[in-house]
């Protein structure tokens, strides 16, 4: 019988080919998927479909709970349910299933169940925690298709947090004899390089082995990780540049096995995988870039024949050539490609020549002149895309001349697209250009119109807001005016047309530059006029509610004639019912303002507007309201941002619910204030100890401040000339046809003198006018010679320096408690904050160009507030380069009243010590619990200070050891060690300590976990160290640290205390004291005692019983449970605790006794 | 690579590879909108289309559309060729592919996939050894298959190796136990009825099965 087995097996491989080729055998009638397909084909309704599929869910769902389904049966099952996943109906039922089916079944099954996994599951799902057994079961397979089957759903999807439980299997694979095991491997750790880049970090040298792998599947599998690695961070990686040409010039060569080849192409994926890899690493490196001239010379010339892979293979390279340190011969090689590419019939390789030159005339736009007629003809384009890169590359060469061309070629497209993905994109680009290059007022603000109304509401919201700074911003000069005046002309005239199709942004533009600058044309039309336009806006039904308070928020500035406060007095009674509280708002305000016209005169006045402006971005003149909150109980603030980041801390354990956030409202009541909508981004950035409430308040003092912009899109902005500069005038627009500038390339075109080639070339004039270097305003000195009077203009240094002087005065007003010889120091350690990006300072996510400005300016009064005091003044740059010292961030500090509350009553230097101290801690651990500071040791003239805290992180224990230098010389060749058997002990804080300087204090840290519960471990430590002219020295320190240290509230419902009780094995019983106090009952007390004492999770509490639960910490993610049932018995207490593991229970139960006599 | 979608010309999604993780939601938001945007694309237009920050690559073959989302530094030409090749390695395993054959089996096209990309990546491009290790997991089932049959027919089997082409093998057996076995497997066709010529005990007319209804056929 054997021998027949094995002749049969042997027949296999075709019987195989035969069953492939029958593949549609499912087609079958018997077939259940058979059945359901062609059901669902014989339908002619999506209702019947629903029915029919909600059917066979039902079977489906009857099927899989069945105990008697067999594997096999599951197997086909799993298929009908993926069928219907990709239906779009939810199968969600079947999901466990399939993870079953994963677990159980033979290899085909778990084929099946693997690929419904992937499909069903996401990343984040808690199912794939199921998964995890069996991935890393068949990981150890000795079955080649099991393992592969693991690394393909492993590299498909796994739960980031499961990483380093599979990671050492899967490291293992990469030296697996089989070359397909360790190809899936590599790619495995790539797809884990990406989701989590810590956790493989330790493998790179096993990376550099795949590299050098002898089969090249292997060797190109490596190679997406490095192309990953280098786009990272390519300084590391120069050495690779020489394996790397010699990889691809050996591809080229074709060198490599057949089965690597393409369509006779050899291995064009590595080809393209290696020159993205060149591009990275000789970018800006001519040294690096040197090496790989030949070899991309030599790919462009093996890349010859005319199929797609060839042209793939040619466009990587001509970029690559483009991205490295230039090389003139080999550029123009290139750039004949690229001409290839462009003057294809191939609409594909068009569309490709097209991006390619957009690529290319960022560095030379002259490029663009030989091709100017195809580009005028892909203008035209019937494809839309091509239209669309058109443009794109039309906008990398658009200079002051053919600006006005291009942008309204630009808006042609706009007009007819419905793509908002593609409006929001061009018509950010069309204000760009506008705004950079516009001709005269007239145009810019027709432009800007259109902009406008067609970008819509799905416009990027900083294009109004640019415009409106852009208009507010100016000088008070003829041009500025006259500038704003035929805006407001312009928006007059458009408001007494059709308004129903005007989208709502536009509207708010519109009425707020109506309300800043009508008056600019007040004397030649009725006063009134104005007014009655924006209250017909007011009236129309489209009109959104934030539009409605930006038209009142206008109206409340035009109120000034005696006609315009009857309309006022109108709107406002209409509106002071309004259900919306914003609006309500607003028309109590217009009430108000337009009856009262000294207020109004003092609160919005008409000229001047930005100037005299103050803000208090600290919003001092709220520090007695929040100490009184404060005094009384409320919570302190915490910004936004730090919000979150408690929360992520407390995610696991946290049962309060979320925090508020701020009011969104908020931002349509204070946009509408006399202010440029830009402001907005400031009034975001408050923090401090500023309520929600100063929020509000203080919105209407924030002050405009003056941003420089320095950076533009050709670089350094040299400084506004004078901005009264009359606009340049337009260089003569040369005809081609006569001017001796025509690049001579232009007359190689077919010169047909038909007239529509005629009307092209003219487009051509004017679109490629100011390209090449023969031409009057060359290419360099563009950005020069625009006509410059529409960039945003940077304010003056008065403004930033009055807001330095008011932070100042602010300083000097409360820093009454501040020595100001720290001042300096403290400013010092504002700016580390900040630029650490440590925490959110004054402005979270402001744009980066602002920011530093305003942390440096409004930083200050912050730092003041706390105590913080810097213990030496010593630089701390040197240290920071470490990554030793971390200054807490001013905001941080809040947390400082109450950690103090937790000292004993101290003695004043020992809490000027821990003070000290605590503005070492790191940011990421301050607003953590933690002891109080523990002296170590210290030698014998305390020039040396060793001191150690102790925070209690929800995963870990974090030990930091503070080592204070009191003397003047620093500490050299410093290294400290922790040693203690019982414990494990790792250091957290980057790189290893060397030095600390003269009056410094730097910190270590550990995260310490428990191996083996025991009720007090002691940890022996030893700092050696060095100071300059001195012998080696160290000192020895001993910590005893207890089993409460590493306890953490374990939180589990009744239930599941329920389950886990029954599952335990090691328990202890005893009796314990009971707490007695007044107001409340024994039991409550005494578990209120342990629960304050030894961070327990009080379960519950049901009459005289109740139950407790804690975990012992031990390495990250692990825990040992152990669960504390209470009762009380006559006077005393019976305690049963249960945990799995036996010593547990013990030591724990020791400091219950000792926690319940200490009370 | 982010993403991997067929659809019929009807819009009707018939496989779907998702290599990042994306919600719920927005795979049913970029799943129609690729539908829409490219069955609105007019033949012979550009086979590259921009959706979000993504580009999009789509080729149809016969009535079936392919489909994929790159990243913005990706090539799309390359694209273009890495969906060429698994058409061509669907091709290959199916011998001449057609949109029937994806969708009765589309657990085998996931399958070919798989073993052509990974994680968004291509990983094998040799048609031979992706064919190669695909049916290297399939021999399993066929041996579990060949199996059961050997143990069901004892006697016939023995008979069966002793007469017949080393080649030949058992298909599929019937109800009332008459065995259907096929000679060469080069000319096989569905439907066809093929006489096996024995020369040992068993002569009798043997029938193929037929597989796959004719009518259900459209080859590209």
């Amino acid at each position: 019988m054997s021998d027949v087995v094995e002749k049969t097996l042997s027949a296999l491989p075709s019987l195989l080919s035969l069953d492939t080729q029958a593949g549609a055998g499912k087609l079958s009638p018997s077939s259940k998927l058979g059945n359901l397909i062609k059901g669902i084909t014989e339908l002619t309704s999506k209702h019947e479909e629903e029915k029919l599929i909600k059917k066979e869910l039902e079977s489906i769902k009857e099927q899989v709970a069945s105990p008697n389904t067999t594997m096999r049966q599951m197997k086909e099952i799993m298929v009908r349910a993926i069928y219907c996943e990709m239906l779009g109906y939810q199968a969600s039922f079947s999901y466990i299933h399939a993870i079953k089916l994963a677990q159980q079944g033979s290899v085909l099954e778990k084929r099946v169940g693997y690929l419904a996994v992937s499909l069903f599951l996401n990343e984040t799902d808690e199912f794939l925690l199921l998964l995890v057994n069996t991935v890393l079961k068949d990981l150890q397979s000795t079955n080649l298709i099991e393992v592969c089957m693991a690394l393909t759903v492993v590299s498909q999807m796994f739960p980031k947090d499961m990483i380093p439980a599979i990671l050492p299997v899967v490291e293992e694979k990469l030296t697996h004899p089989k070359e397909i095991i360790r190809r899936k491997a590599v790619l495995a750790l790539y797809k884990f390089y990406l989701i989590a880049p810590n956790q493989v970090q330790h493998i790179h040298s096993k990376f550099r082995k795949a590299l050098c792998d002898k089969d090249p599947g292997v060797m190109t599998a490596s190679l997406h990780i490095y192309l990953q690695l280098i786009k990272e961070n390519p300084e590391s990686y120069k050495d690779l540049t020489g394996s790397m040409v010699t990889i691809l010039r050996q591809v080229v060569g074709g060198k490599l096995p057949l089965d690597f080849n393409y369509h006779s192409v050899p291995a064009p994926w590595l080809q393209i995988q290696l020159l993205r890899i060149l591009a990275y690493l000789g970018k800006e490196d001519q040294g690096t870039s040197e090496m790989m001239y030949d070899v991309l010379e030599e790919s462009l010339r093996r890349a010859e024949m005319n199929h797609n892979i060839t042209y793939a293979i040619l466009f990587e390279c001509v970029k690559t050539i483009y991205t490295v340190h230039p090389k003139s011969q080999l550029l123009e090689k290139a750039a004949e490609c690229i001409g290839n590419f462009v003057l294809s019939p191939k609409i594909n390789l068009k569309y490709l020549g097209l991006k390619a030159l957009t690529y290319v005339v960022q560095q030379d736009a002259n490029l663009a002149l030989p091709h100017q007629m195809t580009i005028i003809e892909c203008l035209d384009h019937s494809d839309v895309i091509i239209k669309r890169e058109t443009l794109e590359l039309l906008f990398r060469i658009t200079n002051a001349q053919n600006v006005t061309v291009i942008v309204e070629k630009m808006l042609e497209f706009l007009r007819l697209t419905c793509d908002d993905y593609s409006t929001i994109d061009l018509v950010g680009k069309v204000a760009e250009l506008a705004e950079k290059y516009a001709p005269d007022n007239v145009w810019f603000i027709q432009t800007m119109n259109s902009v406008f109304s067609l970008g819509g509401d799905v416009m990027q919201p900083d294009i109004p807001n640019n415009f409106l700074r852009l208009l507010a911003e100016g000088v008070d000069n003829v041009e500025d005016r006259q500038l704003r005046l035929f805006a407001v002309d312009s928006y007059v005239s458009l408001l007494q047309g059709e308004t129903a199709k005007l989208p709502q942004r536009f509207l708010q533009v519109i009425s707020w530059v109506l309300g800043e600058y009508s008056y600019l044309r007040e004397e030649e039309s009725d006063p009134g006029s104005v007014m009655r336009l924006l209250a017909r806006l007011l009236d129309q039904r489209h009109t959104s509610t934030e539009t409605r308070s930006w038209v009142l928020g206008a109206m409340t500035k035009l109120c000034s004639s005696p006609v315009s406060v009857a309309l006022a007095r109108d709107v406002c009674e209409r509106y002071s019912g309004s259900l919306n509280t914003v609006l309500r708002q607003k028309a109590q305000e217009l009430m108000i303002l337009s009856q009262d016209t000294k207020l109004r005169a003092r609160v919005l006045p008409a000229e001047s507007r930005l100037e005299s402006l103050e803000v208090d971005s600290s919003l001092s003149f709220l520090d007695g309201y929040v100490s009184e909150a404060l005094a009384a109980g409320a919570a302190p603030y915490k910004s936004p941002h730090q919000r979150q980041e408690d929360l992520v801390q407390e995610k696991a354990l946290s049962l309060e619910p979320y925090g508020l956030s701020l009011p969104v409202s908020l931002s349509s009541c204070s946009i509408t204030d006399r202010l440029s909508p830009t402001l907005l981004s400031m009034s975001s950035g408050l923090s401090g100890n500023s309520t929600e409430l100063s929020h509000q308040e203080g919105s209407t003092t924030l002050k405009l401040e003056g941003v420089k912009r320095v950076w533009g899109k050709d670089g350094y902005l040299a400084q506004q000339q004078s901005a009264c500069e009359t606009p340049t005038p337009l260089v003569e627009l040369p005809s081609p046809l006569l001017s001796p500038q025509t690049p001579p390339s232009q007359t190689q075109k077919p010169s047909s003198g038909l007239e529509p080639d005629q009307e092209k070339r003219q487009l051509a004039s004017s679109l490629f006018v100011g390209l090449g270097s023969h031409n009057s305003v060359c290419l360099m000195g563009r950005v020069e010679t625009a006509p410059r009077h529409f960039r945003r203009k940077p304010r003056g240094e008065s403004s930033s320096g009055a807001s330095e002087g008011s932070s100042d005065s602010s300083h000097s007003s409360r820093s009454a408690a501040v020595d100001n010889l720290l001042l300096s120091n403290l400013l010092d350690s504002t700016t580390v904050a900040s630029e650490g990006g440590a925490a959110s300072t004054t402005t979270p996510q402001q744009t980066s160009q602002r920011t530093l400005d305003h942390t440096t300016s409004n930083g200050n009064p912050l730092v003041e507030g706390t105590e913080q005091r810097v213990e030496a003044g010593g630089p701390l740059s040197l240290i920071r380069g470490n990554g030793m010292v971390a200054v807490v961030p001013p905001t941080h500090t809040q947390t400082d009243p109450q950690t103090q509350q937790d000292l004993h009553p101290a003695p004043a230097l020992e809490r000027r010590r821990d003070l000290s101290l605590t503005s070492h801690l790191p940011a990421e651990l301050s607003g953590l619990a933690r002891s109080e500071f523990t002296p170590l040791c210290s030698d014998q003239d305390s020039s040396l200070a060793l001191s150690a805290c102790r925070v209690y992180k929800e995963d870990a224990l974090v030990l930091l050891v503070f080592i204070s230098n009191n003397n003047d010389s620093a500490l050299h060749q410093m290294a400290l060690q922790l040693t203690c058997k019982e414990l494990e002990i790792s250091c957290i804080s980057g790189s290893p300590l060397k030095e600390v300087k003269g009056h410094s204090v730097s910190v270590c840290l550990h995260t310490v976990v428990m191996k083996r519960a025991s009720v007090q471990v002691e940890l022996a430590g030893l700092l050696s160290y060095q100071r300059p002219l001195g012998q080696p020295q160290a000192a020895q320190f001993s910590l005893s640290l207890s089993l409460k240290h590493f306890l953490r509230p374990l939180t589990v419902s009744t239930g599941d205390y329920g389950k886990m009780w029954l599952s335990f094995s090691h328990d202890l019983k005893q009796n314990l004291r009971l707490v007695t106090t007044e107001h409340q009952e024994p039991l409550t007390a005494t578990l209120d005692a342990l629960k304050g004492k030894l961070h327990l999770h009080v379960v519950d509490i049901i009459g005289s019983e109740g139950i407790v639960a804690c975990r012992l910490l031990q390495g990250p993610g692990q825990g040992q449970p152990c669960l504390l049932h209470c009762r009380v018995h006559a006077d005393s207490l019976a305690v049963w605790l249960r945990s799995p593991v036996p010593e547990l229970p013990d030591s724990l139960l020791y400091h219950c006794q000792k926690a319940l006599t200490e009370t | 690579m982010r993403f991997l979608l067929l659809f019929s010309r009807q819009g009707k999604l018939r496989l779907q590879k998702w290599f990042t993780p994306i919600p719920e939601r927005e795979k049913k938001k970029i799943t129609r909108d690729m539908t829409t945007m490219v069955l609105a694309r007019k033949p012979r237009s550009c086979n590259f289309l921009h959706w979000k920050d993504l580009k999009i690559v789509y080729k149809r073959y016969a009535s079936l559309y392919f489909c994929c989302g790159l990243d913005a530094e990706e090539n799309e030409l390359l694209a273009l060729e890495m969906l060429h090749r698994y058409v061509e390695l669907l091709d290959k395993y199916f011998g001449n592919v057609c949109e029937l054959d994806i969708i009765f089996n589309f657990e085998k096209a996931y399958f070919i996939l798989d073993e052509f990309l990974l994680g968004g990546e291509v990983q094998e491009t040799s048609k031979l050894v992706v064919a190669r290790s695909v049916e290297a997991s399939d021999m399993l089932q066929e041996k579990q298959r060949l199996m059961e049959i050997i143990l069901l027919f004892p006697l016939f089997f023995s008979c069966y190796h002793g007469g017949i082409h080393e080649q030949a093998c058992i298909l599929t057996t019937g109800g009332n136990g008459s065995t259907h076995t096929r000679r060469n497997l080069n000319d096989y066709r569905p439907g066809s009825l093929t006489t096996v010529q024995n020369h040992g005990v068993m002569s009798s007319r043997m029938m193929c099965l037929n597989l796959c209804p004719e009518a259900g056929r459209k080859c590209f």
